[in-house]
């Protein structure tokens, strides 16, 4: 007992001893809770970035009365993060503590020119989290941060992760982990995307008549849930900025965007969809719409096959939907209807995903969806699978999609 | 002082043994297994465990005749006094260089991951403490401690796994055959180093009182380091995929860092953390140890001999010149070319080639002088 009693106790001097070396009291740190990259406008080899970070005492303070913000922001020019994050510390009076940084925002510029070096800084040092989000911001990632002011919740840790996390209920974004994106950039088999950001350009308009104006990207063929990109949201108040739609990349370049619709065809064929509501023009009525809550209660069946040497990807897509908003003149519980009903779902959302997937392998020639880990289920070795070149045979493919949903029930309220 | 490690469980011995996989599972592991076999990491194992398991068969047959000796006693049958002192001396060199080894590399897994501003030297000093203090407590108790040791570190790294298992993606396991049938047979097999706990089952086979025993400990150690083996490269390739887990030094930290548990407690890397530790430390005791009992053995005083001064000054003085030799070299990578070297040509051979050699050897002696070797066993009794 002796004995073992003198291995415990030195187990236990390793655990608590070394650490005090580098012990620190909590409120030597400054806490950041958003890091922005953006190109210097000043000298072409440096970087700017923007760091916000959290006063404390202001999410505490139970008498604030919202005009003192609970952030901070500074931004600073540097060629690389880390030197950033260097010099910064030489003016706050407290070192940046990254921890608990909760998003990195990368500008539109800065990714179409790559995000490598700055993936292998993030991802080499143990302080950032690889479960931080990250965006891609259309408008510069310093405005973004600068224009964004929670108003619903004082902690800004807190509103983040519940902003990046709305995709849940809206399907208009995905689940943008840094960890998510660098584990598709080094991927052989996928690419990765991010949710798109942008300051709201539409958010000076006043009138109800101004949000009316539908300019931006409608689409004739079905009422415009949410086919536009970042920034363009017909809105008045609530926040300066938006998160709408994903950036593709091909590895860690940016490659182009997906507008808010576009990003529900991505989660479906990532099996990451929870749900979304989806409106489209009654079948029996066109001048009245139909909305719905889609489900995906079953994962997708995505299947890759090789033809001719291009690969040609079925993608079974099951759905269950709750009518909401309906024409009150029809009679929705007739199942001839509920079926044309479905039928018509069907078909809009089929339409959709083609048009998603072919503008995947077409336009930004990037398997962002990763079809890719299922071909690679088709191929015994790695040699075999580099030989198949698949970065390169995805602009080929042809997509044959099958969506079959199933109206399940009505609201509240008994829709006869 | 207790000198004696005959009162020991199974139990204990199997953890003990467990310890030394566990260290590599937490240290980098994965990284060797998707080298050599890219997504077939699972097939890779499967394969290890096969040639261990043939391994421990042929070891427990040629064991028979000889149970309750060390590989070392062996060695004094066959070969005289000489030439059990020179392997003796040739075991220390390969303990001491791993202690050399292991004990700059752990200290720096401990910065890199956990103690950045501490200077490494003084990570190094306090394992060297431990490791001087645990020694002197003798083989008996830290066999022990290894009971709460390894299963503390197996519940935590467990826990890691429920945690990570919303990242899991079975098409990262694709292609089924990774680098390759012919790649795995070749590389791969030099990946069976992952079974490290093998040389002490030649060393602790001399207090194990009967083959049942001998056998039980050995074929449960072998299939519980597959078991964990499997569950580990298999989740964190599923986890991250190859291409990741090639180019990353510490996967299951990175695991880790990955996973939260709500909204609420987000820093589960505090789970690596504990076994990092606790395997590290258990794990340079032991070798140290073992370093320390063949020196006895050299020296002619029995090997589990801990109490006199003597011993613990020259332990001291041993443990002086591996902290100094560990601090030699400039930078992590040369520590890894040296302990790639260390296994593939001392390692390896010494732990699954020779001793099957003297073995096999000692059993022909065994069988064309039956009078030397029943004289061998009652000298020895």
């Amino acid at each position: 007992m002796k004995n073992l009693s003198i291995i415990i106790v030195s187990a236990l001097i390793i655990i608590f001893s070394l650490g005090s070396y580098d012990n620190i009291e909590l409120n030597q740190y400054a806490y950041v809770v958003s890091i922005g990259i953006d190109k210097s406008q000043i000298n072409p080899n440096n970087i700017s970035v923007t760091f916000e970070f959290v006063v404390p005492i202001q999410i505490n303070s139970e008498s604030n009365n919202g005009n003192s913000s609970s952030t901070k922001t500074t931004t600073i020019e540097a060629p690389t993060i880390h030197s950033a994050i260097s010099l910064t510390n030489t003016y706050i009076s407290k070192e940046l503590n990254l921890a608990h940084n909760k998003v990195v925002i990368f500008s539109e510029e800065i990714a179409y020119d790559g995000l490598d070096k700055y993936l292998e800084a993030i991802s080499n040092d143990k302080n950032f989290r690889a479960n931080m989000y990250m965006i891609v911001s259309k408008c510069s990632a310093k405005d973004y941060i600068e224009h964004t002011h929670p108003s619903l919740e004082k902690n800004p840790a807190k509103f983040y992760e519940l902003l990046l996390s709305a995709y849940k209920y809206t399907g208009f974004a995905s689940r943008s982990l840094f960890l998510t994106f660098i584990l598709s950039a080094r991927s052989y088999y996928s690419e990765p995307v991010v949710a798109l950001a942008n300051i709201s350009t539409k958010e000076k308009k006043q009138t109800n008549n101004d949000i009316l104006d539908v300019s931006s990207t409608y689409n004739i063929s079905k009422p415009n849930d949410a086919n536009f990109y970042a920034g363009e949201m017909n809105k008045i108040g609530g926040s300066e900025t938006e998160i709408m739609g994903l950036a593709a990349f091909n590895g860690s370049k940016l490659i182009g965007e997906l507008t808010g619709e576009e990003t529900i065809y991505y989660l479906l064929t990532t099996n990451a969809f929870k749900s979304s509501y989806f409106t489209i023009y009654d079948p029996f009525d066109v001048s009245n719409i139909i909305s719905f809550n889609l489900i995906q209660v079953n994962k997708s069946k995505i299947d890759v096959d090789l033809i001719n040497g291009a690969p040609f990807i079925t993608v079974n897509c099951p759905l269950s939907a709750i009518l909401y908003s309906v024409n009150p003149k029809t009679d929705y519980s007739n199942e001839e209807n509920i079926a044309r009903l479905e039928h018509n779902l069907e078909n809009v959302l089929q339409t959709g995903m083609k048009s998603y997937l072919y503008k995947t392998s077409r336009t930004f020639q990037s398997d962002i969806s990763g079809f890719g880990r299922y071909a690679a289920t088709k191929v015994a070795t790695w040699d075999k699978w580099e030989s198949l070149n698949w970065e390169n045979l995805y602009r080929y493919s042809y997509f044959k999609v099958n969506i079959d949903v199933d109206i399940k029930r009505s609201g509240i309220v008994f829709i006869e | 002082m207790n000198n004696n490690v005959k009162n020991v469980s199974l139990f204990s011995l199997i953890c003990f043994l467990l310890n030394f996989t566990l260290l590599q599972i937490i240290l980098d592991l994965p990284l060797f297994y998707a080298k050599a076999a890219k997504s077939a990491v699972v097939l890779l194992s499967i394969y290890n465990f096969i040639l261990v398991l043939l391994f421990m068969i042929l070891l427990c047959k040629l064991y028979k005749k000889f149970i309750g000796f060390n590989i070392l006693d062996i060695c004094n049958y066959i070969l005289g006094n000489v030439g059990q002192k020179i392997l003796t001396i040739f075991f220390s060199l390969i303990l001491f260089g791993y202690n050399i080894i292991f004990l700059r590399e752990i200290s720096e897994a401990c910065k890199i991951i956990l103690f950045t501003d501490t200077p490494l030297m003084y990570i190094i000093i306090f394992y060297g403490l431990a490791m001087i203090l645990c020694t002197s407590s003798g083989l008996e108790g830290i066999i022990r401690a290894s009971e709460y040791i390894v299963t503390i570190s197996i519940v935590l790294i467990l826990i890691i796994f429920l945690l990570s298992l919303p990242f899991l993606r079975l098409q990262r396991l694709f292609p089924i055959l990774g680098s390759g049938i012919s790649e795995i047979l070749t590389k791969g097999s030099l990946n069976i180093a992952a079974y490290s706990g093998v040389p002490l089952l030649l060393l602790l086979s001399k207090y194990i009182k009967n083959i049942k025993e001998y056998k039980k400990l050995s074929f449960i150690y072998t299939i519980v380091s597959f078991v964990i083996i499997t569950i580990t490269v298999a989740i964190i390739i599923m986890s991250f995929g190859y291409s990741y887990i090639a180019s990353d030094l510490f996967s299951l930290y990175e695991v880790s860092k990955s996973t939260n548990l709500s909204t609420i407690f987000q820093r589960t890397e505090i789970i690596y953390i504990i076994p990092l530790l606790l395997s590290t430390f258990l794990f340079l005791v032991s070798i140290f140890t073992g370093l320390s009992m063949c020196l006895n053995h050299v020296l002619n005083l029995p090997e589990t001999y801990i109490k006199d001064k003597k011993v613990f000054f020259r332990n001291l003085i041993i443990l002086i010149i591996i902290i100094v030799l560990s601090n030699i070299p400039s930078n992590i990578y040369i520590i890894f070319d040296i302990r790639k070297f260390f296994s593939i040509y001392l390692f390896l051979p010494a732990t699954f080639i020779l001793p099957l050699i003297l073995l096999l050897w000692a059993n022909i002696k065994a069988k064309k002088d039956r009078s030397s070797y029943e004289k061998f066993i009652n000298n020895n009794c």
